[in-house]
């Protein structure tokens, strides 16, 4: 699926989760809240499935669908849930920061002279390459999202979501990674 | 002519037509139908500041909540 059919589809669907809410909450609508709910989620799985599903080449699609789906449930957590929403905004600020991070990779001059900003001890690595900013919001993404497996009470829809996006972050990574190579190599 | 304004129930209408469409395989369809129902401003918002303007038009969005939220010009600016 193109990058647009996969970013206008999560919009859709994030639109169509919030129309099951609103009806959740109405006297005598719940089940068709329950509805709209179950079918926007549905259709977000299969947004993630399809962007799991490319040569994850296309890296920027696959953080910009689930930026998407984290401002999203950014805007449904409760002003008092103060940890959430923190973990939520660094969550956010991290993927604006790895697609910073998959531009600038892009210049491999630039980026020769960026590597070397980084230490060469293994902590600040990532099998050898620079752990920059993109490494640094999928595995805290990647944290997260394991979290969210573990959570009691999420039903079988909603883990399958996560587990899609635990494996998506997983394979933008090992893309990523390519990218680094591909800009270090001593022949570019 | 001023935009429609849109009732919960009007839109649930036409969602549900559209999920119809696209269980059916339709999912071209689907999505034109889908976009008759206005996108919430706050994610038109975020399909052009992370994306681009032009991104929302090429997919065809009905963008009248966010133009009533945002100004006639809100895409340009």
């Amino acid at each position: 699926m193109e990058k647009t059919g996969l970013l206008d589809d999560i919009l859709r669907s994030m639109d169509d989760i919030a129309v099951g809410r609103k009806k959740l909450v109405i006297e005598g609508e719940a089940e068709e809240g329950r509805w709209f709910l179950a079918k926007g989620l549905s259709l977000a799985l299969g947004v993630f499935q399809n962007a799991g599903a490319n040569d994850s080449n296309d890296i920027e699609t696959v953080l910009l669908v689930d930026h998407a789906y984290l401002t999203e449930e950014k805007r449904h957590c409760r002003p008092t849930e103060t940890g959430l929403l923190n973990s939520m905004n660094v969550a956010i600020g991290s993927f604006d920061d790895a697609l910073r991070a998959c531009k600038a990779v892009q210049d491999a001059v630039g980026y020769k002279v960026a590597e070397m900003t980084y230490s060469r001890q293994r902590k600040y690595r990532f099998r050898g390459m620079p752990k920059d900013a993109f490494h640094n919001a999928c595995m805290a993404h990647r944290a997260r999202l394991s979290n969210n497996l573990s959570t009691a009470g999420i039903n079988d829809v909603e883990r399958k979501v996560y587990a899609q996006r635990l494996s998506n972050m997983i394979a933008v990574q090992d893309a990523y990674l390519k990218r680094q190579q591909n800009a270090l190599a001593t022949d570019n | 002519m001023e935009d429609k304004v849109w009732t919960l129930d009007e839109k649930a209408e036409i969602i549900r037509k559209s999920y119809e469409l696209r269980d059916a395989g339709q999912v071209e369809e689907a999505r034109r139908v889908r976009n008759l129902v206005p996108l919430s401003p706050h994610l038109a918002k975020w399909g052009k500041e992370m994306v681009g303007p032009e991104f929302l038009i090429e997919a065809g969005f009905n963008l009248s909540e966010a133009e009533a939220e945002y100004g006639k010009d809100w895409l340009t600016r």
